[in-house]
């Protein structure tokens, strides 16, 4: 009975988060997903390339994101540091298979 | 000292094997031996044999194209040594035909099933011959790892059926279990013999999750790879991601940094803690131990979170790139890593107080699900289930990679071969991982976390291996233009499920799932 109550409430105390009541921030290193600025493209399609699955492409509109291929592995943040950072951004659940598309217009 | 050890293998040849072999030459720690294919089966049961040398892997290329003809390959590790023996034996041109090694070399069993499916060689005296990883209705004469086989092909489907062994008699009746399963956990198919409680026979049937791996990575450059092994076995990545970039630094004979090295040594330690805290509250938990499981899945958790906190990554992705690692531990995550690993250790210790003075779970976990050392050897389990029946190997020790050599640790053994043996064994592997992890972040030298690794040689071979929480895997990389002409990956899983169906006999069908946990095989790692 005492090894229940020592490793029991007692000891640790509440181990959850209310969320998604109240935010959840992941930790700094976190990688979630990744953003680029438009401003700071300038279409050399470095991070097509860079892709190992082919999640991006560069389209009129911008370069487009498909969070359905993105296995965040940061291969693009690594060979574009001025315009692609890997975000803490995590809630990327869509309703839709468009709703995984997610385009960052230049300028 | 070690090319000396491998030359006196080929000087203690007897004289009726030496004249067969057609050349011997040492690259680093193997020893390579040309063969004739008649030659093979008596070659590699000597060395088998008289050097008590595992087989790491069988695995074949096909080298029509250049040379008219499929190659086998045979790499045992003889006892003792950080080397290992490769006996290379060509196919006649045109033949689909070898020798089995079966009857003499036990373990071969699956790796000639596999290459069977695969190339589509028959090996001639093979005791069972059935499809392994081709599914049902999958046409005669596709195989996929033959070149002439186009990555996107789509053979159509027929009929087909599977002959499960047969056991018959008066009262005994058959449980097919799966390949669907109630939790969310892998497919697999498993076929019970029953008379009354015991289980009699089990045949496991895998390869639903067959995803073609080792065919993908043909076409793959060698640095989206990396990404390709993490996902082999989801969560072994460092251990696969690790192996695959020493087998590709080694085919470029690159240096990797000491620091990178470290860091490594840290990562696949991150992630053993974290494996096998989990096998050990599923075992918790299949014993319908509830607090002891809750417990552990939250201290699961907290190691979790470590690693997310370190690289962003729970599972580990991202770690490691060819020639070192993508991203230094700063002060601030040694840090936060020790202060982390200080409670995760006061919190184990209270778990493992827990669970071993549980009269309830050791009722259920004494006795259960053995494998005798005789039959661990035999099957060549790997891993903490061979050495939970006594077997002494460790590739950490034995082969040691990254850190290893300048770290102290200890190969925990256990004797009984039972659930609870297993369980221990993985108790004292976590210990273990946190003294290791404790050493490399004191040990670890500042400098380069990564070095450039280029002109990768076609046609060079290069093997790593890796002890992943599952215990040994291998990577065998031959070398093609810019990517890889043949990739032979085994993971632990493939060598420990046969023994699965070894340590069920006798147990009652409940007991199956808490052996089917103190086991923890991939599903995934395995059909590759």
């Amino acid at each position: 009975m005492f090894k229940f109550l020592k490793l029991g409430v007692l000891k640790r105390g509440v181990q959850t988060k209310p969320y998604p009541q109240e935010p959840a921030v992941p930790f700094d290193a976190f990688i979630g997903l990744p953003v680029v600025d438009g401003a700071a493209c300038d279409r050399c399609s470095h991070c097509v390339s860079a892709c190992p699955v082919q999640a991006i492409s560069l389209t009129d509109e911008g370069v487009e994101i498909s969070t359905a291929r993105c296995i965040f592995c940061g291969e693009c943040a690594e060979v574009c540091p001025q315009a692609i950072k890997m975000s803490r951004e995590f809630e990327l659940a869509a309703t839709s298979r468009e709703g995984l598309r997610v385009v960052y217009r230049h300028g | 000292m070690t090319v000396e050890k491998l030359r006196l293998i080929v000087e203690e040849l007897p004289p009726e094997l030496y004249s067969k072999v057609r050349s011997a030459k040492v690259r680093g720690n193997d020893l390579r031996l040309v063969t004739g294919i008649d030659d093979l089966a008596s070659l590699a049961k000597h060395i088998h044999g008289a050097y008590q040398a595992p087989l790491v892997t069988m695995h074949a290329t096909d080298d029509r194209a250049a040379e008219d003809c499929f190659k086998l390959y045979v790499i045992l590790s003889p006892k003792g040594m950080d080397a290992f023996v490769t006996i290379i034996a060509a196919l006649e041109p045109r033949s689909q035909r070898f020798v089995s090694l079966t009857p003499q070399i036990n373990e071969a069993d699956w790796y000639e099933r596999e290459v069977q499916d695969m190339f589509g060689l028959e090996a001639i005296g093979h005791p069972d011959p059935r499809p392994l990883v081709l599914y049902d209705d999958w046409p005669q004469g596709e195989h996929p790892l033959r070149k002439d086989f186009p990555l996107d092909r789509r053979p159509p489907r027929v009929k087909g059926e599977y002959p499960f062994t047969k056991v018959e008699g008066e009262g005994v009746y058959e449980i097919p279990v799966g390949p669907v399963h109630a939790g969310v956990i892998e497919p697999g198919h498993f076929r019970f013999s029953v008379a009354g409680e015991p289980i009699i026979n089990l045949e496991v049937r895998l390869g639903y999750v067959h995803k073609g791996i080792e065919k993908i990575s043909e076409s793959t450059p060698y640095w989206r790879g990396t990404h390709l092994a993490e996902r082999i076995s989801g969560d072994n990545s460092v251990a696969h991601s690790t192996a695959y970039c020493q087998t590709v630094e080694a085919l470029a004979s690159a240096e990797v940094p000491e620091r990178a090295e470290y860091i490594r040594t840290v990562m696949l330690e991150l992630e053993r803690i974290y494996n096998l805290i989990g096998d050990i509250s599923g075992i918790a938990l299949d014993t319908a131990f509830s607090v002891g499981a809750a417990n552990g899945y939250l201290l699961r958790e907290k190691a979790l979170n470590l690693n997310e906190c370190l690289t962003g990554s729970r599972l580990l992705r991202s770690v490691n790139v060819i020639g070192g690692v993508r991203k230094d531990l700063s002060a601030n995550d040694r840090e936060k890593t020790l202060s982390a690993l200080v409670r995760l250790k006061l919190e184990f210790e209270d778990l493992v107080d827990l669970m071993v003075t549980s009269t309830s779970l050791l009722d259920r976990v004494e006795t259960t699900g053995r494998l005798s050392t005789e039959m661990a050897i035999r099957l060549n389990v790997v891993g903490p289930v061979a050495r939970a029946s006594g077997v002494d190997r460790d590739v950490r020790r034995d082969h040691p990679y990254a850190a290893y050599d300048r770290l102290n640790f200890l190969v925990p053994r256990g004797t009984a071969g039972d659930v609870n043996a297993r369980t221990r064994v993985k108790i004292d592997e976590v210990r273990e991982s946190f003294s290791l992890i404790d050493q490399a972040l004191d040990g670890m030298p500042s400098g380069p976390i990564r070095t450039v690794v280029e002109n990768i040689p076609a046609g060079e071979m290069a093997m790593s291996l890796v002890e992943s929480p599952r215990g040994e895997l291998v990577h065998w990389i031959l070398a093609g233009k810019e990517r890889p002409y043949r990739h032979k990956i085994r993971d632990a899983s493939f060598c420990n499920w046969l023994a699965m169906e070894e340590a069920v006999l006798g147990n009652i069908v409940p007991d199956f799932p808490l052996i089917n946990k103190s086991f923890n095989l991939s599903y995934s790692g395995n059909d590759l």
